[in-house]
Parts: C-alpha cells; sequence; structure tokens
C-alpha cells in the first residue's frame, strides 16, 4: 500500500509538469514512466512503457484552451498499473503491457474530465478573489497559486489510487486463469503499438520535400543495425 | 531627458522573479479568466514597484486579473511588454488602461499561434523523437537515462531562451512587441529541429522493422499495416483513437492465429 501511495503521489507531482508548472516535459510518458519505474523497482518495465506510450501519444497536440484526451495522464496511470500488476504476475509480462495501454487511452478520457474539474474548481476560486478585490481587500497571488497547485496534486493523486486499485483488484481476479501463452499478443502488440504510433507521429512532417531527411533517417539506422548485427 | 529615460531598466533580481514566477502561468487556469491569474502572479514584482500603495495594487489586480490567454513560453512577450507599459502608466500616463487592455486582446492570437507552431508542432515532438530514438538504439539503462537527460537538455534550451528572451524584448518593445512574434522570426530553430524529428523518425521505422523481421513475418506484416493505416487514418479523417484501437485488435489477431 505504501509503495502505491508513493507511485501515485509521485505520478501527481509529475502531472503539474502537464500544463500548471515548469512544463519542461518530465510529465511525457518518455520521462514519467522511467522516474516511476525507478520508484516502482521496474526501470526496464518504465523504459519500455515509456518508449510506447509516447509513441502513441506523439501526435497528440493541445490546441489554444481545447482540452485534449489527457495522455500524459492515461500514460502515468498505466505505469503505475503495470508495476503493481506485473510483481504479482510477472509471468504475464507481456500482455500486462498489452492490457495498461488499453487501459492508458481509457485513462486519457478521466484524464480530461480530472482536468475540466480542476479547472472549474480554478474559476470558483477566481470568483471568490475577485470578491475579495471589489471589498477591497488585496489578495496574495503567490498564495492562490500555491493552493492551486495543491488542489491540483490532491484531485490527480486520489483518481490515481482509485483507478489503480478498481484495475488491481478486478484484473487480479482474472489473471491468475491466464495461461502464459497470451503472451504472444503482448509481443505483437508492441510491434502494432510502435507502427502506428509512428503512422501517427509521420503526419506531423509529411510532404515531398521531407523525403531526402527520411531517407537519410533509415540510412543511418540501417547502418547502426548493420553494425550491429556484424560486431 | 526623453520619457523613456525615466523608466526604470528591469534589474537582474526582477527578470529572475519574473521568469521563475512564469513558470506558474497555467498553475490556475480557469475556463473564465483562462491563465490571467498566473499571469499576474509573473507580472507581482513589478506590480509591487510601481503601485505606491494598496488601493493602485488593488486596481492593478483588478484590470489584469480580467482575462488573458496565450501559450505557456511565449506569455513571456507579454509579461515583459506589460510590465513596461504598466511602469509608463505610473510614470507619465504614457500608456492607459484602455489601451494597455486593446494591446493585451491583440496578443492574444499571435501568442498562441505562434507558441502552437513553434514549440508544440514542432520543438516538442522533435525532441521526443530524439529520445525516442535514442532508447531504440540503446541497450543498457545507464546509456538510456542519459539519453533522456540529454533529450531535456534538447528541449529547454529553446523553451528557457524564448521566456527569458520573451521578457527582454517584451521590455525593451512595449507596445511594438508584436514585431517580434513572428514565425519567421523562429525559422532556423523550427528547421533544425525538424531535422531532428525526420531523421529520427526515419531510424525508428527502421528500428521497429528490424524488430519485426526478428520476431515472424507476420509482425513485418502487421507493422507495415498499422503503420500505414494510422497515417492515412490520421491524414484523411484526423483519426487517432481509432487506429490505437485497430492496432490492439490487429496484434490480438495475430497473436491467436
Amino acid at each position: 500500500m505504501q509503495e502505491l501511495l508513493i507511485l501515485c503521489f509521485v505520478g501527481a507531482l509529475l502531472m503539474l509538469d502537464n500544463a500548471a508548472a515548469f512544463q519542461i516535459l518530465v510529465s511525457q510518458p518518455l520521462f514519467a514512466s522511467p522516474i516511476l519505474g525507478w520508484i516502482g523497482g521496474d526501470a526496464t518495465l518504465g523504459f519500455q512503457l515509456g518508449f510506447l506510450l509516447q509513441l502513441i501519444w506523439l501526435s497528440n497536440m493541445p490546441i489554444g484552451a481545447a482540452v485534449v484526451p489527457e495522455g500524459n495522464f492515461g500514460s502515468i496511470a498505466a505505469v503505475i498499473l503495470a508495476l503493481r500488476l506485473v510483481k504479482n504476475f510477472p509471468q504475464l509480462e507481456y500482455f500486462i503491457i498489452f492490457v495498461v495501454i488499453l487501459y492508458g487511452l481509457l485513462g486519457s478520457y478521466f484524464g480530461a474530465k480530472t482536468v475540466t474539474f480542476i479547472r472549474h474548481w480554478n474559476q470558483q476560486y477566481l470568483q471568490r478573489l475577485l470578491l475579495k478585490l471589489k471589498q477591497n481587500n488585496p489578495v496574495q497571488l503567490g498564495w492562490v497559486i500555491f493552493v492551486s497547485l495543491v488542489f491540483n496534486v490532491v484531485v490527480v493523486f486520489i483518481v490515481f489510487i482509485v483507478m489503480t486499485v478498481i484495475m488491481e483488484k478486478g484484473l487480479g481476479l482474472i489473471f491468475p486463469y491466464m495461461p502464459e501463452e497470451i503472451n504472444r499478443i503482448g509481443h505483437h502488440a508492441q510491434i502494432a503499438i510502435i507502427g502506428a504510433g509512428l503512422g501517427l507521429t509521420l503526419t506531423l512532417f509529411k510532404g515531398k520535400r521531407y523525403w531526402t531527411l527520411y531517407l537519410i533517417g533509415v540510412l543511418l539506422g540501417g547502418a547502426i543495425i548493420f553494425y550491429d548485427t556484424i560486431g | 531627458m526623453t520619457q523613456s529615460d525615466k523608466l526604470e531598466k528591469l534589474s537582474l533580481r526582477d527578470v529572475w522573479a519574473v521568469l521563475w514566477r512564469s513558470f506558474f502561468v497555467q498553475a490556475a487556469w480557469n475556463f473564465k479568466s483562462m491563465i490571467s491569474v498566473g499571469f499576474c502572479y509573473a507580472l507581482s514584482p513589478i506590480a509591487k514597484k510601481v503601485c505606491k500603495n494598496k488601493e493602485e495594487y488593488i486596481d492593478f489586480l483588478k484590470r489584469h486579473l480580467g482575462f488573458f490567454n496565450a501559450h505557456p513560453y511565449f506569455a513571456s512577450y507579454a509579461i515583459g511588454a506589460i510590465a513596461r507599459l504598466e511602469q509608463e502608466r505610473h510614470l507619465n500616463n504614457k500608456a492607459n488602461d484602455e489601451n494597455i487592455e486593446k494591446f493585451k486582446n491583440a496578443l492574444i492570437g499571435p501568442l498562441g499561434a505562434v507558441g502552437d507552431q513553434c514549440c508544440w508542432a514542432v520543438i516538442r515532438p522533435a525532441s521526443l523523437i530524439f529520445g525516442l530514438t535514442g532508447l531504440a538504439f540503446t541497450d543498457n539503462l545507464i546509456w538510456k537515462t542519459g539519453v533522456l537527460l540529454l533529450t531535456l537538455i534538447l528541449y529547454n534550451i529553446p523553451h528557457i531562451y524564448i521566456r527569458v528572451q520573451g521578457i527582454l524584448d517584451g521590455y525593451r518593445s512595449g507596445f511594438d512587441v508584436y514585431k517580434k512574434i513572428r514565425i519567421d522570426n523562429y525559422q532556423k530553430m523550427i528547421v533544425l529541429f525538424k531535422t531532428i524529428a525526420i531523421i529520427g523518425l526515419g531510424m525508428l521505422v527502421v528500428w521497429n522493422l528490424d524488430q519485426a523481421i526478428r520476431l515472424d513475418w507476420k509482425a513485418i506484416l502487421l507493422f507495415t499495416v498499422t503503420m500505414f493505416g494510422a497515417f492515412l487514418m490520421r491524414s484523411k479523417k484526423r483519426m487517432f483513437y481509432t487506429p490505437v484501437l485497430l492496432s490492439m485488435v490487429l496484434a490480438i489477431i495475430v497473436g491467436v492465429i
């Protein structure tokens, strides 16, 4: 339980970087997953999930004030669940990766709802500030920002815990009856996810003028793989 | 002595105070005033300097808590410019409440558009592709961690540069800051990051093809179908969930047969 609390708390802190503070990139799955992996005692799984989840969400851009599916939220929730499940069912690791990626997609929907809830709460907080100003009372903006950040962390922390406990209990009932052969799906799922992720990401940089650069990338990648193979 | 000579220059301490606060510009994001609370917070060190009493400070907060939105990094340009205009307003009334408000509203569009095009559409995906490529081509955890640190540096150099330059340029330019907020001014950076992204994507395609070849012929087929399928669905119909879910369904089918 203590480990779950720590993972959810760190996940909630990392989620601050998503929009509320800094935005230095650490909330992205590529960074958040290995960090949680290190804390949860399985850095390799963290790196592996970070890679897959990042590819899925790479093409998803926040434009203006639109609330988009919260890929970072879903990804952090997915990594926390994966760390818990793999510890209990190590024989199903590849299948668990497949399951948590689906769960991450679902989690992104709850993430968007959570962000909307926090933003509505901030709006009510703003109304109180404006009322205070109307009565000619000054407000401490540093305190306002601090309270908003704390509220953000608390809400996200609670949602992470609830989601993880429900899923862990639910899947814990099914997984003992799963045969190990089901991992085959997990192996192929990784190839399929990377394929889909690359396909989505390629749309960010499309056009004939980029073909030369793509060719350079393909040749460079091919050369490294060739060098590794003969080495 | 000209009017602008009377303007107090921003000290390093002021710039640092504003820069630090600008990292929290979206902390109290809400649907009514968007980023205005964070924007006010970033400006507060300047407000405390120019406002002579509590009433003036309250008036400052009332004026700036109304509505404002911008890309979080590029908001620094507005922060710098408004810092100057607030000083001018208190010194010589060169800037007044009405034109400061109009100016702020006029900046919302360009700051959002340039920020999205520059940071969200190019610098961020390019940095992440750099990181993904590094992870794909390295085996041990130490190297992988090193790649992540490099990625963090690669992304945050332009990020911090935009924030600092925004405050300084905004303060120097005042009303003329809109001349600085043009995508052309970031063209070199965009070209560099696009080059990194595209070469990285090419490398990732080859890497995953190699992984598929090592598995079996079905994996090669799966990779090809999911990549082209996702590309077409995203390009033509702006779909996101469907290609990912379809790829999972295909993985189940291929895994079972």
